[in-house]
């Protein structure tokens, strides 16, 4: 009896073991997958090398223009927003801000003023503004949102990429750190870097060459 | 085997008991955290994280999916092992990495908010609770395997950086040992008083069977010392009875009994009162009163009519049994059925009177004729007649 007893615990604690470990396997493989998934950037943009001339957006003469371009809905982008802000702060006013918000042809204001753009509003020193149709986003070749460029006083491209690690990550991340230094000393180390968000526009319309 | 050996055993057995306890008692604090969390995990999802655009399409972020089958996941096997193997070894290390998991998911879900960081080190407080140090080694091996690794092969999931930065990696888990050296110094402190209050119980358990045993043959003995006093009060050849302070009947032996035509029942309380003479009932229960009142010995003598009608005179005396600090607390007492004691006393006393009166008319009838002899004449005697 206790052999058959002995021989059915060491069943059950081999089984147990294989289950721990499948179980491992499996929350691992899980894990795995949501860091590919949020460390997976957009598609990159290709911004144009100068400032385009037909843009409506007003650029600084004597300071650098930092451009975002932001989808109303995306929930990663509140983490490019934090950053912004931070960027901003530590940047003490080198860097004029504008948020560009995604108004896509047949949406209404209350589609595009949604929580985040009350978010922009409340950065200081920023211009917050509607991009009707996407013509903004465009012309500066953006494609995913929290994307930003930053042309120098001159109109050069300075700067393109996202300011987080991941999508809807916030933290220390290589694009505010960019430009922190840029804003410092107007030198950037690096130019461009990866964004994590939401497509801006629909796979089917994707205006991006 | 030694008796310090037993005790060792004992204590042993004690301290194995009580951690055998804490550990099933933890299971199931966890049980619940662990659904909670879930259930959190999910509603931050939805909160934070709703719905993923593209343009103006939608669909449900993953970040949703991630929470309900990845969280469920993570979840679920250490709660089937609480449901079915609560206390075993693997179903707490389950728990501990469970946790670890559980903190990498919500500071995912969280957009990798600073605070959300502060659930590793709760969960590794929590894990105390366990008051087993390789539970924290393990949680604590899966935040350093993580953040070893993605340091190394993965930096970017990390600090948003390409280039591998060990160090920054080394930090981060540095503040986790940092916390389980005190959580350690914790356990380690709570398994000794753990193990001193074993011995302790050990010892009172000792201490217990000794005074067991001996109440066992102490009990043993006042039975036999009871079973004697009783089997001596039956066959006693005079009542005995015994009473509570107010003077109410306990007790009353066989041949009080039988003295006083009453059953057991009927004479316990003030039923033997039942039994007086009508004439001596009253003088004599209010004499037994003030004695009790004043908590006085008591002496009586008085009259019962047995179920037959036959008058017997009794004999009653009362000791107030007291307590140290002289406290009455009850009366012991015999009754004595002096009936023919009485009888003889009183034949004695009309003997002796009979006796007496014989002397008187002896010493009459001597002085008499002694008057007479001295008589010479017929009226010197008719005189003495007289006389």
């Amino acid at each position: 009896m206790s052999f058959i007893a002995s021989k059915k615990a060491k069943k059950r604690s081999r089984g147990l073991a294989v289950a721990f470990i499948l179980w491992l396997l499996l929350i691992s493989a899980g894990m795995a997958a949501l860091s590919i998934y949020s460390t997976t950037p957009g598609r990159e943009g290709r911004p144009p090398h100068r400032w385009p001339s037909s843009s409506s957006l007003q650029r600084a003469s004597e300071a650098s223009t930092l451009v975002m371009f932001v989808h109303p809905k995306c929930p990663c982008s509140r983490s490019s927003l934090s950053e912004l802000a931070i960027l901003l702060a530590h940047s003490s006013g080198r860097l004029h801000a504008q948020i560009i918000f995604l108004k896509p042809s047949g949406k209404n204001d209350s589609w595009t003023h949604s929580d985040l753009w009350r978010a922009a509003e409340e950065l200081p020193g920023t211009l917050v503004i509607d991009d009707i149709s996407g013509q903004e986003a465009d012309l500066f070749r953006a494609a995913v949102s929290g994307e930003i460029v930053v042309y120098d006083a001159e109109g050069n491209l300075s700067f393109y990429g996202g300011i987080t690690s991941a999508r809807g990550h916030v933290g220390d991340n290589a694009g505010c750190e960019a430009l922190e230094a840029y804003a410092r000393g107007g030198v950037t180390k690096l130019d461009h870097t990866a964004v994590f968000g939401c497509p801006l526009f629909n796979q089917a319309v994707f205006r991006i060459p | 085997m030694s008796y310090s050996d037993m005790l060792a055993l004992r204590k042993e057995e004690y301290f194995t008991a009580q951690l055998r306890s804490i550990y099933w008692h933890t299971d199931f604090l966890f049980a619940p955290l662990l659904v909670l969390q879930w259930f959190a995990a999910i509603a931050t999802a939805i909160w934070i994280s709703p719905r993923a655009w593209a343009g103006t399409t939608s669909e449900i972020h993953p970040h949703f999916w991630a929470a309900v089958f990845l969280g469920g996941a993570i979840c679920l096997f250490p709660l089937v092992l609480i449901w079915k193997w609560p206390g075993n070894s693997l179903t707490r290390h389950s728990v501990a990495i469970a946790q670890m998991f559980t903190s990498g998911l919500l500071i995912h879900l969280s957009g990798g908010r600073i605070e959300t960081h502060f659930h590793i080190f709760g969960s590794l407080a929590f894990l105390a609770f366990y008051r087993d140090w390789r539970v924290l080694v393990s949680g604590s091996v899966v935040v350093g395997l993580d953040h070893v690794l993605r340091s190394l092969f993965w930096p970017e999931s990390l600090f948003g950086i390409q280039a591998p930065d060990l160090g920054r990696g080394l930090e981060h888990v540095g503040w986790v040992v940092f916390e389980d050296i005190f959580l350690f110094i914790s356990i380690r402190q709570s398994l000794r008083e753990m193990d001193k209050v074993a011995a302790h119980e050990a010892d009172l358990k000792d201490l217990n069977t000794a005074i067991e045993s001996k109440v066992v043959l102490r009990t043993a003995e006042l039975s036999a010392s009871e079973e004697k006093f009783r089997q001596l009060s039956s066959a006693a050849p005079i009542g005995i009875f015994q009473t509570d302070s107010s003077g109410q009947c306990l007790y009353v032996n066989r041949c009080l009994t039988e003295i006083l035509g009453l059953s057991t029942l009927q004479a316990l309380g003030d039923g033997w009162t039942q039994a007086i003479f009508s004439d001596d009932r009253k003088n004599a229960y209010q004499e037994w009163l003030v004695a009790i009142q004043s908590g006085h010995d008591f002496e009586h003598e008085y009259r019962v009519t047995t179920p037959s009608q036959e008058l017997r005179t009794m004999h009653m005396r009362a000791k107030a049994m007291r307590t140290p600090i002289d406290q009455v607390i009850g009366y012991v007492g015999t009754m004595e059925d002096i009936t023919k004691r009485k009888l003889v006393e009183a034949e004695i006393s009309q003997a002796r009177d009979a006796a007496l009166e014989s002397a008187r008319l002896i010493r009459f009838a001597s002085r008499f004729k002694l008057r007479l002899t001295s008589c010479a004449t017929t009226s010197g005697l008719f005189s003495v007649v007289q006389s």
